[in-house]
């Protein structure tokens, strides 16, 4: 089965160019990183800490491409990627995904499902995890996904998510990527929604050299609602590129975005949106608003909002600030007795935290903030 | 739905029936169709131009013809244009008239009924009205040329000033900048060259009016404005063009230096017939405390792509852009901004606001640089856009890069559209829906118009309502 869909992708794979300079969608980007050429895939991986479990959720592990623990009923392994597409300037790497990919999962529920899944990455080399999550009909799936490193090799994990969520269901889907600074991370994560359901996709940056994020949020049925949501808290030595794209097909949809970047040391985002309305969705609501906290002198934040409406009656806004913490903030928690490096992190972690309660969530919250503050006390 | 496209189309012709009408051509010189090199040495004979110039012209044609369409980011539309078809150089000489009484009839009637003279009496400084390839006219009121303003059309300035225009042409836009600032230093003619003397405070504005009479003309005016340590002055474009039923092209190229503590305003009214591609560079640089204003506003033309910028060279420069486009049937109104600091606590804003109307397009595309190592600088970038039918589009691209703690950026974008209560509200009131509508968009951009000398905001609200009427249906 897998040498049918995969022989034609190699072939797809091979034929296609790496990224070069001249593309848009690269504009600020470093686009010779998205060159995997001649990376051989990672062998078998290692074990790590297990972090404490979530309470309700149902945990599987894997060691690089090999599941060793955890299982359920609504989560199948799959042995091939399910095909990830790429609209945002990575065709070749989503080629590559499609092409070599031996592993996964697929998660798909009627009723309300609580999955973590640990991903333990070791090796030098190319690791391609991908996942479907799949809400039914009236179903409220929660997932987190993290990307551990346990060892200090080069781990290039190019990982893809497709979720899909059925009428009046819902999904919340938190990633964190806490990999070593040696490794790069590319992601693409796509959802489709249908009539009045709703999604909260939500990501933690806080490891890896380089990371490039495709985010792709299709509504395009009534009433549908979708929320991206991020936190990069990226330092010397990490370049942080986020591409998304809210695209509009239906009446009365709504989407929302928030990117909170905090960016220590020489750090570099690169964060380019779009909101994309098409001819017909009248009534839709869609926002987008991302936010660079500058803490040093030598980092640098290129951002990109772009709006695209071809229907009237539409409200939609974007928005892009990048500053430092005001000295007004500093001052008032010092004259309470803190001293001002703390001051600066507590006002930094604050922060991160709007975006974070969006998650709704306490269970996610907790945990997105931990690995914030993990961050926070190894930086500076 | 067809009376509301014929309501359309009428009101399409009132507005551009402000210049829509055409005298004869009668060219002495003409440099024919189709760009080649002998067109450049065509044009530098007829102007007796010194070699550097026709050397700079042939250097720009290499570059223009290496340099690949910006169709990577930009519109499709622009593989309509085809330069071959197009006539670079069509004038009646080279030297432009002191006096509107040597002007020939026709060009002074051409000027007469778009008010140019009527307006130089009333309030301008000084005038240059440019017919096809040359200036017709020009002129600057005599206490200024005693002060030592100079006022002349760039072909005059590069012989003339050499010592105080060469040093500073091609330096703020260079050749290679873009394709069409490329094939404007190719086959440039026409413009202004502006220079203020230290201290000199111009109270009232100087004019430049540009036509164009032929089809299938292209029109290549280069401008260069530099205002002195602590000088001021205002300059105003207005331009227009009979409708052709083929395409025209308008490329210009206008730098502006505003050196130590010396403000510069430069106000754009552009209404081309609605077959004009109007693909403008336009870039000032600012030196210490110095400050660099453009207001720009948008009415007509097929396609406009036009980002005017500003260089922050000096602590304490402060650039500015205003914009206000309006997109109608057939139009896309590519514009925005480049603020690009380069120095310690500059400052820049700009404000943008578009309204799209029928199948109009508008599109905000705008360029932030803060590099390293700097402190204190500030950006702030406002962009409402406007849509007022099912069929309009607008789309914004804004690029903003800061490096380091020490900035300020914000960034801001709207689009909504005129709400049914407001409409509602003032229909109650006995106003037309139409009126309404007009009422509305007005009060959309109220603001920018203000920032409009008096005699050109009153024009503006007028071009906007006859823009609206009947577009609502």
């Amino acid at each position: 089965m897998s040498a049918t869909l995969t022989s034609p992708a190699l072939e797809q794979y091979e034929a296609l160019d790496w990224p070069v300079r001249t593309e848009e969608n690269w504009r600020f980007g470093a686009w010779k990183e998205a060159n995997l050429s001649g990376l051989e895939l990672v062998g078998v991986g290692a074990s790590g800490k297990l972090p404490a479990p979530l309470k309700g959720f149902t945990r599987i592990v894997f060691e690089n491409g090999t599941l060793v623990s955890g299982s359920h009923d609504s989560v199948e392994l799959t042995k091939e990627s399910f095909g990830p597409v790429s609209r945002l300037g990575s065709v070749k790497l989503a080629a590559l995904h499609t092409a070599k990919s031996d592993h996964g999962l697929h998660i798909k529920s009627a009723t309300d499902l609580s999955i973590e899944v640990i991903h333990f990455v070791s090796g030098d080399g190319l690791l391609l995890p991908g996942i479907v999550i799949e809400a039914q009909e009236g179903a409220n799936i929660r997932v987190v996904k993290r990307f551990i490193s346990v060892d200090n090799s080069a781990t290039t994990v190019l990982a893809a998510t497709d979720v899909r969520i059925a009428e009046n269901a819902h999904a919340t889907c938190l990633v964190t990527q806490e990999l070593n600074a040696q490794s790069k991370f590319i992601r693409f994560a796509d959802s489709t929604l249908e009539a009045s359901s709703s999604a909260k996709l939500a990501v933690i940056h806080t490891g890896a050299k380089w990371v490039r994020e495709e985010t792709y949020a299709t509504v395009d049925s009534m009433d549908a609602r979708s929320e991206i949501l991020s936190v990069a808290l990226p330092t010397t030595g990490q370049e942080y590129d986020q591409r998304t794209f809210q695209h509009h097909g239906a009446r009365n949809t709504y989407s929302e975005l928030l990117f909170k970047n905090t960016l220590f040391g020489k750090a570099k985002t690169i964060f380019s949106g779009l909101i994309f309305v098409d001819e017909g969705a009248h009534g839709t609501d869609a926002y987008q608003t991302c936010r660079n906290l500058m803490m040093t002198d030598e980092c640098e934040a290129n951002s990109m909002p772009g709006l695209e409406i071809n229907a009237d009656d539409v409200k939609c806004s974007h928005g892009s600030t990048s500053a430092r913490v005001s000295d007004e903030e500093i001052f008032y928690l010092m004259a309470r007795g803190i001293p001002s490096k703390d001051a600066r992190s507590l006002v930094a972690q604050g922060f991160s935290v709007e975006a974070i309660e969006k998650l709704e969530d306490e269970q996610l919250e907790a945990l997105a903030l931990e690995v914030v503050a993990r961050k926070f006390a190894n930086v500076e | 739905m067809s009376s509301e496209t014929a309501t359309v189309q009428q009101v399409a012709l009132e507005k551009d029936n402000v210049g829509n009408f055409s005298f004869p051509e009668k060219h002495k010189f003409d440099a024919g169709y189709g760009l080649t090199k002998d067109t450049l040495d065509y044009i530098s004979k007829v102007k007796d131009e010194p070699q550097w110039v026709n050397d700079f012209r042939h250097r720009a044609l290499e570059v223009f013809e290496s340099k690949p369409m910006p169709t990577n980011w930009a519109t499709k539309d622009l593989e309509n244009i085809d330069f071959d078809k197009i006539r670079y150089y069509l004038s009646d000489g080279a030297t432009p008239k002191r006096s509107w009484d040597d002007v020939p009839p026709e060009v002074l009637e051409t000027f007469d009924r778009l008010g140019v003279p009527e307006q130089e009496r009333a309030f301008l400084a000084g005038v240059e009205a440019q017919y096809d390839s040359e200036a017709a006219y020009s002129n600057v009121k005599e206490a200024l040329s005693d002060e030592g303003v100079i006022f002349v059309t760039c072909s005059e300035g590069l012989k003339e000033h050499e010592e105080i225009f060469r040093p500073w042409f091609g330096k703020v836009i260079p050749t290679g900048d873009n394709k069409f600032s490329a094939l404007n230093s190719a086959v440039m003619s026409g413009g202004s060259f502006i220079y203020i003397p230290p201290g000199v405070k111009v109270k009232h504005p100087l004019q430049a009016y540009f036509r164009i009479n032929s089809e299938n003309f292209g029109q290549f005016e280069r401008t260069l404005i530099i205002a002195d340590e602590g000088s001021e002055v205002m300059y105003m474009e207005g331009c227009t063009a009979p409708k052709f039923e083929t395409a025209t092209l308008h490329s210009a190229v206008v730098e502006l230096v505003a050196m130590k503590g010396a403000k510069i305003q430069y106000i754009t009214v552009q209404n081309w017939s609605s077959n004009v591609f109007n693909l403008v560079t336009k870039r000032g640089l600012a030196h210490e405390d110095a400050e660099i204003r453009w207001i720009d506003c948008n009415i007509g033309s097929r396609l406009t792509m036009k980002y005017p910028g500003v260089v922050m060279k000096g602590e304490r420069a402060r650039g500015e852009v205003i914009s206000i486009a309006l997109a109608n049937d057939g139009q896309h109104q590519d514009t925005g901004a480049k603020m690009i600091h380069a120095a310690n606590n500059t400052t820049s804003n700009v404000i943008s606001k578009s309204i799209s109307v029928g199948k109009g397009r508008s599109t905000y595309r705008g360029q932030v640089h803060i590099p390293k190592h700097l402190k204190g600088c500030k950006n702030n970038t406002e962009c409402d856009a406007l849509l007022i039918n099912s069929k309009s589009r607008t789309d914004t691209y804004p690029a903003i890069t800061v490096k380091g703690n020490q900035h300020v950026t914000q960034h801001e974008a709207s689009v909504s559209q005129v709400s049914k209560e407001m409409l509602f509200y003032m229909q109650q009131r006995g106003l037309s829906e139409a009126q309404a509508m007009s009422l509305a968009v007005n009060g959309f951009v109220n603001d920018l118009v203000s920032e409009f000398p008096m005699e050109y905001s009153v024009e503006l609200k007028r071009l906007i309502d006859l823009e609206m009427e009947g577009s609502v249906g």
